[in-house]
């Protein structure tokens, strides 16, 4: 299972790109990778951005699940968001507009 | 005492946050009446956040008189852990966390930027206290005004140093600036007038800094956010002076001949129709006009701006409709067909706006 998450907007408008394959994980990790992108919630319609805040995009296998901004972020999101950071595993890239 | 005569504070900040209008206003009774001081702030910073309220009104009478500043740590914990713990309060002597004394410090810039050179007291103009809120989140790479207060996060090292959101005082003005913008135009965060507004920000971001470091106009280095973005990644965030140069990949336009058509949807790369890039056009009309008149650019070119922003602009204006707000607040400022107009009308014209 390969999860990639995309920030951008934000003040600086970079687009940061995190990916993470299950392949590469424990099977504890990659167990718990599971149960956080089967409690995602579908994201409803993101309501409209305020300044500068960042923007979310949820994608696993290449399939969109969530769209959204800091303040429509849901907390199931957020937690896989957190788990995906917390592991050395990941593979980060960070690129212009 | 019965139990049911204590609304639980955690209910009334849910009601603050979610209530119908009515439940709102019930709250706040019941908060204007409460001895618990401490209990009332943690549930007015609830009440801050919550949409559509006039803020500056219901703080008024519990904070004490010139107190605008205030700096929490939110001890990287989320949204609904805000504003976290009050760690410095107006007047109160540093603390040992930069991070707190540098949003404290570059909250006071602005303000007295905004206060001494244009006459306007806080964001909304009638003296809204500044919440700042440090450490938000884990590694969390933004700093942003949330709509109600300044929300800072860490930085991850991947797109911002490490403790580098509060470093930058035009960082600050220009968060604080949306602020502003959202108290007087309005504009739109899409497409030309979402560009527009953060132009706005970077104009006064940088007005900020020029002001508290006393700089003329050709000794200002008109950057964003110079030296806070991750090693490696580049110097600074934009330049108004050249548009496009300020990192490696800086893709920003100095004229319309250049301007990014970026769709206006929900994909993140996107930017809401490339609202951080098409800043660049009104950001450079701004070096141009500010660098023609010479001197402090806050002077002439600030003040013209911010007529234009304050008395103008409406939340669909575009670059156009700006050319033309700033050429009519430099006619009314300073004489209409005087040298400063002709100025804002030949900056205007070098970015491609006017012809």
């Amino acid at each position: 299972m390969l999860v990639t998450i995309v920030r951008a907007g934000g003040l600086a408008a970079f687009v940061r790109q995190t990916e993470l394959d299950s392949a590469e994980l424990s099977a504890d990790a990659a167990a718990t990778l599971r149960a956080l992108v089967a409690a995602l919630e579908q994201a409803a319609l993101p309501p409209s951005p305020r300044p500068d805040e960042l923007l979310y995009e949820l994608t696993v296998d290449g399939e969109l699940i969530v769209r959204a901004t800091e303040q429509s972020l849901s907390e199931s999101a957020r937690l896989l968001i957190g788990f995906v950071d917390g592991c050395p595993e990941r593979v980060d890239s960070v690129e212009p507009l | 005492m019965h139990y049911c005569q204590i609304a639980p504070p955690d209910l009334l900040a849910r009601l603050a946050e979610e209530g119908t209008p009515a439940q709102r206003v019930a709250v706040l009774r019941t908060l204007a009446t409460s001895a618990a001081i401490r209990a009332r702030r943690a549930l007015i910073s609830e009440l801050v956040r919550a949409p559509g309220f006039d803020v500056g009104a219901l703080i008024a009478p519990v904070l004490r008189e010139g107190e605008n500043r205030s700096v929490y740590d939110v001890q990287h914990r989320g949204t609904r852990a805000l504003p976290g713990h009050l760690v410095r309060r107006e007047g109160d002597p540093p603390v040992a966390d930069p991070s707190v004394n540098e949003a404290y410090d570059g909250t006071d810039r602005t303000y007295r930027f905004y206060d001494k050179v244009l006459d306007r007291q806080s964001v909304d103009g009638k003296g809204l206290p500044l919440i700042s809120s440090v450490h938000f989140g884990v590694e969390f790479d933004n700093a942003f005004w949330n709509g109600s207060e300044m929300i800072y996060g860490d930085g991850s090292g991947h797109v911002f140093a490490v403790g580098a959101l509060t470093k930058a005082i035009d960082v600050i003005g220009h968060e604080l600036t949306h602020g502003v913008t959202q108290f007087t135009a309005g504009l739109e965060y899409h497409d030309e007038p979402g560009a527009l507004n953060e132009s706005i920000s970077d104009v006064f971001g940088s007005l900020v800094k020029q002001y508290a470091l006393r700089q003329t106009a050709a000794e200002a280095d008109w950057l964003i956010g110079a030296g806070i973005l991750a090693p490696g990644l580049g110097a600074a965030l934009r330049s108004l002076k050249a548009p496009g140069t300020a990192f490696e990949g800086d893709s920003q336009p100095a004229h319309m001949r250049d301007y990014r058509r970026l769709p206006d949807d929900d994909d993140p790369r996107h930017d809401n129709g490339g609202v951080h890039i098409n800043s660049g056009i009104p950001n450079h009309a701004f070096y141009l006009a500010a660098t023609a008149l010479g001197g402090h650019a806050w002077e002439k070119a600030g003040r013209i701006w911010y007529d234009a922003l304050a008395k103008r602009l409406q939340p669909t204006s575009g670059f156009q409709d700006a050319a033309k707000a700033m050429l009519a607040s430099a006619g009314v400022l300073f004489g209409a067909g005087g040298t400063e107009e002709e100025a804002v009308r030949a900056a205007w014209q070098g970015v491609g706006v006017l012809t």
